[in-house]
Formats: structure tokens, sequence, C-alpha cells
């Protein structure tokens, strides 16, 4: 068994049931991540960041910014109803416009805020292939009154033997975009001297030194040691731009996703950035489908 | 590009993404369908490779530089009256990071005096706030239920804070470290203490 889909490869399932879950996980992690964000601490940065910043054309009034709490709460109670598939599509797409709005003026006092980027665009690409998920209001509701184990409507909500996963299919190919100009870039201006190993000690004794002040116990084992540097150079320019390769050349793409979440733990670890947000992007592409369909020992149909 | 001409291009990229977006949304049509999707990919494309990334795209180029043995960075420290100092912890300016915070002290130099005296008020005031907020035993910023930080970086608890009173200074310092060039060991570390405001 696969544990991620190329969806690239094959769009098309014999039920659409991971549609449902990537949209609540997309969901529960969007308002999860938003509302840990303190945004109504923004209007007490000094007004001179914002107009000078090139996001300023994005607050109506620059010295005003006290409104953004509320925007937050609306990006969450759409999301809301994104997952319960209430107004889904329209809601979906007034979503990502609220957030790519209320993150760009984020964006003005720290980076991070791109991290929220692929949130936008899974709410965007959800929008525009709305129509290929069968799970609405309804069906859900229909569900949860007949019980789901004597519904044959979790996995296969309608008549079709098929269902194509547009979605799923087009947010992996721009995730794997990202991580192919993350390496990408590397190679552009730093060429073969981004592999040398010491490259990344004198990287990972930087950021410990400048955010910590003193070494990480990870980071003090690991810059020990140049076999260990090099092999992590080479793996992380493989895996970031062997990715996208693996999807359009419609390989396997399981040993490029755990070498890559692989790379987030090490990185954490030894130099306290943490992208746990691809952890939960990639939860989007396990076979969600086959597993329900193995613990239930085939109560539920199957091709 | 001047400030005028990239203020117009990000508001036509951001516009038109959206316009896109609706108009594909709304028609729901094939042919739109797949014209959108060409052109999503296409404009991640030139983002990604030229870099020049308007709102809401983004060029991903992260860690593209190799590092050299030598590097300087400013850094933010705070002291009460008694003359505690300690560094600045970046949750006390939420909702920001550690490498944020540490490109803010290096433009407290760069600023005209106004600017930065407005800046430095700014990171003395929401201090002090945060320095009450966790002696009077509230949550960190590592609290189970906040999604993880994106960036971890050295932070206050109650025992650190323990003794230190109202900060009424803030001090800008510059570091200069030199690595060994295998990148194992710190040869040199000077701090100069280069600038000082007061509330």
């Amino acid at each position: 068994m696969r544990l991620f889909i190329n969806y690239f490869a094959e769009p098309e399932r014999f039920s659409p049931f991971n549609l449902l879950v990537a949209r609540v996980v997309l969901a529960a992690y969007a308002i999860w991540k938003l509302l840990s964000y303190r945004l109504g601490e923004l209007q007490h940065w000094p007004d001179f960041l914002f107009e000078q910043s090139l996001h300023s054309p994005f607050l109506p009034f620059v010295s005003y910014r006290e409104y953004l709490p509320y925007v937050q709460w609306t990006i969450a109670f759409l999301i809301i109803l994104v997952a319960i598939g209430v107004w889904r599509k329209w809601a979906a797409f007034l979503a990502a416009l609220l957030l790519a709005h209320t993150i760009a003026i984020h964006y003005v006092v720290t980076n991070s805020g791109a991290t929220f980027l692929p949130v936008v665009y899974a709410l965007i690409l959800y929008a525009v292939f709305e129509f290929q998920d069968p799970y609405h209001r309804t069906t859900l509701a229909d569900i949860g009154r007949r019980g789901w184990t004597r519904s044959k409507s979790f996995l296969q909500p309608g008549k079709a033997s098929r269902y194509r996963l547009d979605w799923l299919k087009w947010m992996l190919v721009v995730i794997g975009m990202t991580y192919a100009f993350t390496g990408l870039s590397k190679m552009a201006s730093a060429q073969v001297n981004w592999f040398s190993p010491y490259n990344l000690s004198r990287t990972i004794l930087r950021e410990n030194i400048m955010s910590f002040g003193e070494l990480l116990p990870a980071a003090a084992l690991m810059i020990q040691s140049e076999v260990v540097l090099t092999m992590s150079t080479i793996a992380t320019i493989i895996f970031e731009v062997g990715l996208i390769l693996v999807i359009i050349l419609r390989r396997r793409i399981d040993i490029f996703v755990l070498g890559l979440l692989g790379m987030h733990v090490m990185i954490a670890l030894t130099m306290g950035i943490f992208f746990f947000d691809q952890f939960i992007l990639f939860a989007l592409f396990v076979p969600w489908d086959a597993l329900v369909h193995r613990f239930t020992r085939g109560v539920w149909p199957t091709d | 590009m001047s400030a005028g001409a990239l203020h117009a291009a990000s508001v036509i990229v951001f516009s038109g993404f959206f316009l896109a977006s609706f108009y594909v949304i709304a028609v729901n049509q094939a042919w739109a369908r797949t014209l959108f999707i060409w052109g999503f990919v296409g404009v991640l494309t030139v983002a990604g490779v030229t870099g020049y990334a308007f709102w809401p795209l983004f060029d991903w180029h992260l860690y593209p530089h190799t590092a050299e043995s030598s590097f300087v960075f400013y850094e933010i420290r705070l002291s009460d009256k008694q003359g505690h100092e300690i560094p600045y912890d970046a949750w006390a300016a939420s909702p920001t990071l550690t490498t944020p915070v540490r490109r803010y002290a290096a433009r407290l130099i760069a600023y005209n005096d106004t600017r930065a005296e407005e800046l430095a008020r700014f990171f003395l005031v929401q201090a002090n706030m945060y320095r009450e907020h966790i002696q009077g035993g509230g949550q960190s910023k590592y609290a189970w239920y906040v999604f993880p930080p994106h960036q971890y970086g050295y932070s206050w608890d109650a025992e650190e804070l323990s003794g230190i009173q109202t900060f009424s200074e803030l001090h800008v310092f510059k570091r200069e470290v030199q690595m060994s060039e295998d990148g194992k060991h710190i040869l040199v570390d000077r701090e100069n203490l280069v600038r000082t405001f007061s509330l």
C-alpha cells in the first residue's frame, strides 16, 4: 500500500472520500493556525512600517488596523462553512481572499506569514473544483441520521463508479513546485558550493548563535560529522527538486515526501525552524479511503 | 522598479489573481478551469524563477546563499533601572519571530531618530506588557493549544524574569562573529553597544 497518492498520476478514485477528509483536515488546520496568530497586536506596531511597506496598498487606511481580528474570525467562520458543506464554494473563495488580504498585512512584521499561502491556494483550488465533491450538506446530514456504518454514502455518496479529485491533483503540483523553487534557488545562487558540508555546518552554527545564543544538542552533534553534513545537503537538493519530477513523471512519491518530512524534522532539531504546516499539507494525500476500507474489513465498498 | 511601480504591480497581481479565480469559479466551465490552472502554474513559475513575486505569489527562495565564515548581526537587549540586562523575547512583539526582530534591531540603527525612537518605544512597551504577563504566571508562546511557531528561539519564563523590574532601556548590540572555515567553532565573537533608547 502507498503512504501518499500521486494524484497527478491517478486523479480518479473508486471513492471521493479523500475529498471529505482533505476538506476537514485543511479546515481544522487553517482555523487552528489562523486563530493562533495575535493579529490584534498589529495595531500597536508603528504606522510608518506599514506606510513604507510594499503591502501598504492592502490597508484601506494605513493607521487603522483594529478591524483585523474581526476579519480573522470571519475567515474562521467561512472555513467552518466549507468544512460542513454550507455555501462551500463561495465560502472557500471569500475565505481565500480575506486570508490573502490579512496575511499580506501580517507579512509587514514577519515574512513567516508566507506559510499561510498554501492555505490560500488550497481554498481557491477547492472552490474551482468544488463541483467534483459530492459531500453536500444534505449527504452529510443523511449519513448523520442513518449512522455511518450502515450508510454506503460515506465512501460512495453518488452513483458513479469513478470520481475525479482534481483539487488534490493540482494542490500536489503546487506543493511540488514550491519545493522545486527552494531547491533550484540554492543551485542558481550558490551552485556546487551549496553542497559543501561546511556550508551547512556554518549555516547551523550561525542560526544557533543568532536565535539561541548557544548550540542546540542536535546541532552540536550534527556539525561534527562531515558524512552526515554532506549526505544532508545532497538529500535536501534531491528531495526538494525531485518531488515535482516524480509527480509529473507519474511515479510513486512516498520516498520523496518522507525525505522532505525528515528534512523538516532535522531543520527543527538543528535550527529551531519548524515547518509544521508541511506535515498537515502532506496528510491531504494519504489514501484515507483505502485505510477506512482496510480497518472496516471491507464493510465499505472498494474497487 | 520605483516604489510606485511596485505598489501598482502588487495591486494588479493581487486583483488579477482573485478576479480570475472569481470568474473561473462563477462560470464553472472546463475550458476556464484548464486556462486558470495553467495560468496559475505559469505565474508561480515566473515568481519562482525571477524572484519578482507579488502577493499572493511567493518566490520560495529559502536559504539560497552559502553561509560565509564571518557574519554581523544586531540584537536587542533590555535593561531595568537596576541594570539587569536580558535579550529580547520576540514573542513580546507579537505576532513576529526571532529573525524579524533581529532585522528590526538593524533598522533601529539605520532609521532617522524619529522613526528609530518610535520603533524602540514600541518594543519597550510591548516587552513590559509581556514581562508582566509572564511574571504573573501567564502562558508563554509554547502553550500546547497554540499552533507550533515557525521559529523557536530564546524566550522568557518566570525564572528568567525573576528580580527584573520595569524595562527602562533598550540596547542595540552589534555582534561580529568569526567561525572556523569548517563551521565547527566560534573563533571571535565581538559585541558592541551601538545605540541606547530610554523609555
